[in-house]
């Protein structure tokens, strides 16, 4: 028998028995007309009163305004009503209110799905209709159906054998034997699986085609968070779903059933605004202004990604009407050893819309050979950066993209060769070739290096 | 006389007060029966809790007070009642002000203390001193104007509560609890009452609310779960290096588990993933368990494999003093996965992760370049295939640098 709240709310706040006792008892009288206070400010017909009520009159309308309530909520009607303080519907919508989950009821013996809530549909985008009579295994990773079959049956688990024992944090040895126990109703299950779910893109091209919006469904997997307990069915209980799948031998169906959970995104968002602040890169220039180098930030804002640049002159991208201008600076850089800043000019984006940059170059020198090496250029944009993942549909692939897309290819046939055919640019090379181009222009960054550069948008999804 | 007057007078008194706490008595009694509790509870509540009850009851009337009651078959409904059990823990919702406005039944089971003990109080009375200024943070709700973004409502954190259950299973009193970890996580919520209440016109302001699921970590040396062959356990001295690895890991990862010895952890975290995993490990020393979400850890042959754990740091029984960590690993993806990618430089911090098949020949170009660039100090995490170059070029090219000198 559990102790009454009062004697629970006593012990906590009993600090050393010294306290006097009208103080005691000057600090109940007080809670409990806090408590009367509050009690009316929820009573409807309380509320509008002006003057304050006493106690009493307030504890009669509290009884009447629940008894009001009561003839309201449809669960008090139920004939086999059991008290609680929510009903079972509306404990499961306060569930999904705080999970992004699904309910579901699956055969152990063959992964039948015998049951799945509407919420489903939310999160997997599949219909409840689709997936019910389905075995599960077809929803499952092909590669995660050999760990989903452990935990429906019993046979090759060994909980036991690989607990820790407390004191030491050893491993210890199996002390009971495992048997159909694991099996048995009630027993719990806590597991993780990928299944399949369809998401739905809707891709908007803005600049570069008559706003046409497209629907692309394409299939992947989310790994779901499944716990639940086992529970056995007698089998007349069951419809057609559940006896087809019964075994013959037993009067009884042994199901697993679980709650289903996506957790939400892994690694905690950077909270508040996107802060637009102006972009900077780093290119180099040889002496006659063919480009060295190209940091990969210059992708957001160029479009092109740096290998495209490479080995071609800085001044096929330049505005027309810019080349005397930078003509003249790019000759003041060679001969002086100051940095030498440019007005703002028109670069050529990938696309064929121009960009405006402003530079400031400076010439490396080489100490011994006492020539230049290199102009080392830092652009600045004032142009919002694209944030990568985002802008796939235009086209503009971030060098961080060139993962993430491949990572995606690859991420549902787990292979481990490096596809980069689709990948513009690098198809032509090796694999060993390409690899090391886009390691390296990631890698070299003389320039950026000690600075703190906000990478926080680069998303990684499931 | 006077003195019968005055006597007279205080038995009157005493009578109408005698009186009137006999009727308040009699309204608290019919109070709390309209409670829906069964009746074995509610005749055992006091007065304070009968109030706190009703309130609490009406709160969340108001939060429930939705168009969410669809049309159910019976099927379903039957299943409404398996929700609760299949979660591992028990549903919390707590108030903008941190009151314990709701707490499914099944509380107990994992804290002791029982629904009715704990609804209508504050979390801050029951919960650890030093996490409740996490707590106010979660309880926030910034709504923001139209222009600005809209606040993320997912929560997530570990909150650590009063627990009345000894690990076999007894209650204690309430004086004797101890703390228990509980990973909370759930959203904020905010409830429209669109209903205008009297005649006043008055509307009531929308309700702020945390609905949360709390779940207990499992202690390691208690699972109650099968753990299947894609989970590995593994134990780490304080310092996060490995002290021993189930050999499971070897299927999984690629390692033999004496691969791992005396090395630390975060030589196999991904670089993008390490700030997070240093969050966690954090919450795991300050707390004693955590759990850290899905995360990266490097393959043997080069690719990551994501992995969610579960930590708890284990306590010497004799002094109460922390002894190691042990780990239960749940790899969600085992394939290995390619990703190239890179992180600029953040001093102090690691330089670049990066992780692909790569011969040797570009390994080792890859090393020279590195080593070029001069900033070889703060790599922790390349690869293991970079990293063994690399270390090895490192070596040449500081022996080169040494004829130089001389």
């Amino acid at each position: 028998e559990t102790k009454s709240a009062s004697n629970l709310e006593e012990d906590m706040e009993d600090n050393q028995g010294r306290e006097p006792h009208s103080q005691i008892e000057k600090r109940r009288r007080d809670k409990m007309n806090n408590l009367i206070d509050e009690l009316a400010a929820m009573i409807p017909t309380c509320n509008p009163m002006s003057r304050k009520l006493d106690k009493l009159t307030v504890l009669r309308m509290a009884v009447q305004h629940l008894k009001s309530l009561k003839g309201a909520t449809s669960s008090f009607a139920e004939a086999n009503y059991k008290p609680a303080f929510l009903p079972d519907d509306e404990l499961k919508h306060l569930v999904l209110r705080a999970a992004d989950g699904f309910l579901f009821v699956v055969g152990c013996d063959r992964g039948k799905i015998i049951f799945v809530s509407e919420s489903v549909s939310k999160i997997l985008n599949y219909s409840r209709t689709e997936l019910i009579g389905q075995s599960l295994f077809d929803y499952v990773h092909p590669k995660d159906i050999g760990k989903v079959k452990e935990q429906l049956s019993a046979s090759e688990l060994y909980p036991r054998e690989r607990l820790i024992d407390a004191k030491t944090g050893l491993q210890v040895q199996a002390e009971l034997p495992v048997g159909a126990a694991r099996l048995c109703s009630g027993a719990r299950r806590s597991f993780f699986c990928r299944m399949k779910y369809i998401k739905v893109i809707i891709k908007e091209e803005k600049d570069f085609q008559a706003g046409a919006s497209k629907k692309k469904e394409s299939q992947r997997y989310c790994t779901v968070h499944c716990t639940g307990y086992m529970r056995t069915w007698p089998k007349r209980q069951l419809g057609t779903e559940g006896e087809a799948e019964a075994d013959k031998e037993s009067s009884h169906f042994s199901c697993l059933v679980a709650v289903g959970r996506v957790h939400p995104h892994t690694l905690p968002q950077a909270n508040g605004e996107i802060k637009v602040k102006p972009t900077e890169f780093v290119t180099r220039y040889a002496m006659d202004g063919k480009f060295t180098f190209v940091d990969q930030q210059a992708t957001t804002i160029l479009g092109y990604l740096p290998q495209e640049l490479l080995g071609t002159s800085c001044y096929e991208y330049f505005h027309l009407d810019d080349l005397p201008h930078l003509a003249d600076r790019h000759r003041k850089v060679l001969r002086s050893k100051e940095k030498i800043e440019t007005n703002c000019y028109k670069f050529k984006t990938k696309y064929g819309s121009f960009v405006t940059l402003q530079s400031q170059w400076f010439s490396f020198i080489n100490p011994w050979t006492k020539e230049v090496e290199y102009i080392v250029s830092t652009n600045t944009s004032q142009q919002v950066p694209i944030i990568p993942g985002i802008s796939s549909a235009s086209g503009m692939i971030y060098a961080g993209c060139i993962g993430t897309q491949i990572a995606n290819e690859i991420m549902d046939f787990n292979s481990s060769q490096l596809d980069l055919e689709g990948v513009p640019g690098l198809g032509a090379l090796s694999t060993d070739e390409a690899a090391m181009a886009v390691i390296m222009s990631l890698l070299e960054t003389d320039a950026n290096l000690g600075e703190a550069v906000d990478f926080d948008e680069l998303h990684w999804s499931l | 006389t006077v003195n019968e007057h005055l006597k007279r007078r205080k038995e009157k008194s005493r009578d109408a007060a005698r009186s009137r706490r006999g009727k308040e008595s009699e309204v608290f009694y019919e109070l709390a029966n309209q409670l829906p509790l069964p009746h074995n509870v509610t005749s055992h509540l006091d007065k304070a809790s009968i109030m706190r009850l009703t309130i609490s009851y009406l709160r969340m009337r108001k939060l429930l007070n939705s168009d969410e009651s669809e049309k159910e078959n019976e099927v379903e409904s039957q299943l409404n009642s398996f929700y609760l059990k299949a979660l591992e823990g028990f549903l919390m919702v707590l108030s903008e002000d941190g009151d314990m406005v709701y707490l499914s039944e099944n509380v107990s089971k994992s804290m002791g203390l029982s629904q009715f003990d704990l609804t209508g109080h504050s979390i801050f009375e029951f919960s650890h001193p030093c996490d409740h200024e996490e707590l106010r943070e979660m309880l926030v709700h910034r709504t923001g104007s139209k222009k600005t973004k809209e606040q993320n409502t997912e929560r997530s954190f570990f909150l650590r509560m009063k627990c009345t259950l000894t690990s076999r299973g007894r209650t204690v009193n309430i004086k004797s609890a101890t703390w228990k970890v509980l990973h909370c996580t759930g959203h904020v919520r905010v409830q429209e009452c669109g209903e205008v209440s009297g005649d006043s016109g008055f509307k009531e302001p929308p309700l702020t609310y945390l609905v949360l699921i709390c779940e207990p970590i499992p202690h390691p040396s208690n699972i109650e779960v099968p753990l299947d062959s894609k989970t590995f356990l593994s134990r780490h001295t304080l310092d996060m290096k490995f002290s021993y690895c189930d050999e499971r890991i070897t299927e999984l990862m690629g390692y033999e588990p004496d691969d791992l010895l005396n090395r630390s952890v975060y030589e196999y975290y991904h670089a993008l993933d390490s700030d997070h995993l240093t969050k966690t490990h954090h919450n795991l020393f300050a707390k004693g368990q955590a759990t850290t979400g899905q995360y990266r850890m490097l393959a043997k042959k080069g690719g990551f494999v994501w992995v969610e754990t579960q930590a708890t740091v284990i306590y010497n029984p004799k002094n109460s003093q922390p002894q190691c960590i042990v780990c239960v690993n749940y790899v969600l993806r085992y394939g290995f996965s390619l990703q190239i990618f890179s992180k600029p430089l953040i001093p102090g911090k690691q330089l670049y992760s990066l992780c692909c098949e790569m011969s040797q020949w570009a390994c080792s170009h890859l090393a020279i370049r590195l080593g070029r660039s001069g900033n070889h100090q703060h790599i922790a995490v390349i690869g293991n295939l970079v990293l063994s170059h690399y270390l090895t070029w490192c070596g040449h090219i500081q022996a080169k640098q040494e004829r130089y000198k001389n």
